[in-house]
């Protein structure tokens, strides 16, 4: 059992990281990444969503009929996220004012919604847990990855401190909406080639 | 069917429970970061010299009732110092060109004098009517000022002298400060310090 619950926690991170494996909730990956610090905030609001949605949803599988489980997973999601926007609200301010209507998005992000529906509904708690956990962090750490390269590169800072030299004049293009895209890319193909690399040996 | 019926009302139930118990927890906190972050800035401009967190200490008074009836209340920002209040800060508006124009006031409670404004919202024209703000000379006028100044334009018989070109926004502002300082008068005789 244990041994199963570190393969679901650890398959989030590498195997099947969603938004780099399968292009899942890019939408606001994108959008938040141009610094790290709002990619931090939102990663762990998405985090603890996946995890109290897989939970809950994990808890109640048995008693939902089929028919209606989908309003049944959005309600349990969406009050997971309401959660998070209220005590944002209140102990996070200027973060909430930043993530702003990304934190409610959350609700629709194909992630966590697809976690309920792909697994939490066939597994017990403690893998579920773990899978929300895995898939979640998965989420926080390519948001870190496209941020990190986003803030250096775009404005020479990492978490706001200032990394590039003085002078550094800054890439506006990558911290703008094309930008992102392009860096996601870049990022896509070179998990492509790591993992062929990888399989080969 | 009925088990459909059964589960999802249950569900909804607990997530509508749970998200007003959520609010109920969080709501004083909210209330606080809004202000902390949305009023401190102007409530720094004019406070010069303060010790506590005016915004934790802030009061609520009753001021009057609004159309439906429902009464109105208006928060009061003391600034202290060494445990003595030296300055209550209050918010009114006044009508501007484009729509209200909010103005905190500082009032030194012992002289009654205006210690200072600041305008914290508005929609005025860009480069006319925010001459309010971008002109400190226009604001400054009410440093100083007696609470039993007549706050009105000079055009109207007031002490207070319009921004060429940006009479209605002056209006507005001149408006506002005569309001707070009207609340202000209201209550001054329950309030304790």
């Amino acid at each position: 059992m244990a041994a199963r619950i570190v393969q679901e926690f650890t398959k989030g991170l590498w195997k099947e990281i969603a938004p780099l494996r399968f292009a899942l909730g890019i939408c606001s990956a994108l959008a938040v990444s141009t610094r790290v610090d709002n990619a931090l905030g939102l990663g762990i609001a998405v985090v603890f969503v996946t995890c109290m949605s897989n939970v809950l949803i994990s808890l109640v599988r048995n008693l939902v009929p089929d028919k209606v489980r989908i309003a049944v997973f959005i309600s349990i999601i969406a009050t997971a996220v309401v959660i998070v926007e209220l005590v944002m609200q209140a102990y996070f301010y200027p973060l909430f004012l930043v993530l702003g209507i990304w934190i409610p998005l959350i609700v629709v992000n194909c992630i966590v919604l697809g976690r309920a529906e792909a697994f939490a509904r066939k597994n017990p708690v403690a893998l579920s847990l773990a899978d929300g956990l895995g898939m979640g962090l998965g989420f926080t750490l390519s948001l870190l990855v496209i941020a990190s390269i986003r803030e250096v590169l775009g404005s020479g800072s990492w978490l706001g401190i200032a990394v590039l030299p003085d002078g550094y004049p800054g890439f506006g293009f990558l911290l703008r909406p094309p930008g992102a895209f392009v860096i996601f890319g870049v990022l896509l193909a070179a998990m492509n080639v790591v993992s062929k690399r990888l399989e080969k040996r | 069917m009925i088990r459909m019926i059964v589960v999802l009302t249950c569900v909804t139930v607990v997530c509508a429970g749970s998200l007003a118990a959520v609010r109920l927890a969080t709501r004083e906190q909210i209330d606080y970061q809004q202000i902390k972050f949305i009023k401190e800035p102007a409530l720094k401009k004019i406070l010069a010299d303060y010790e506590n967190d005016p915004v934790a200490d802030r009061i609520q008074v009753p001021t009057g009732k609004d159309a439906r009836g429902r009464p109105v209340h208006t928060t009061l920002f003391p600034a202290k110092k060494g445990g003595e209040v030296v300055t209550v800060v209050l918010e009114a508006s006044g009508p501007g060109y484009k729509g209200p124009i909010g103005v905190m006031v500082a009032i030194d409670p012992k002289n009654d004098r205006l210690q200072g404004i600041a305008v914290t919202t508005h929609s005025e024209t860009p480069g006319i009517g925010t001459k309010i703000i971008d002109e400190p000379s226009f604001g400054a006028q009410f440093a100083g000022k007696s609470l039993s100044a007549n706050f009105q334009l000079a055009s109207a018989g007031g002490e207070i002298q319009a921004i060429s070109g940006a009479t209605i926004s002056s209006g507005g502002v001149s408006q506002a400060v005569a309001r707070a300082v009207g609340i202000y008068q209201a209550v001054k005789p329950e309030l304790k310090f």
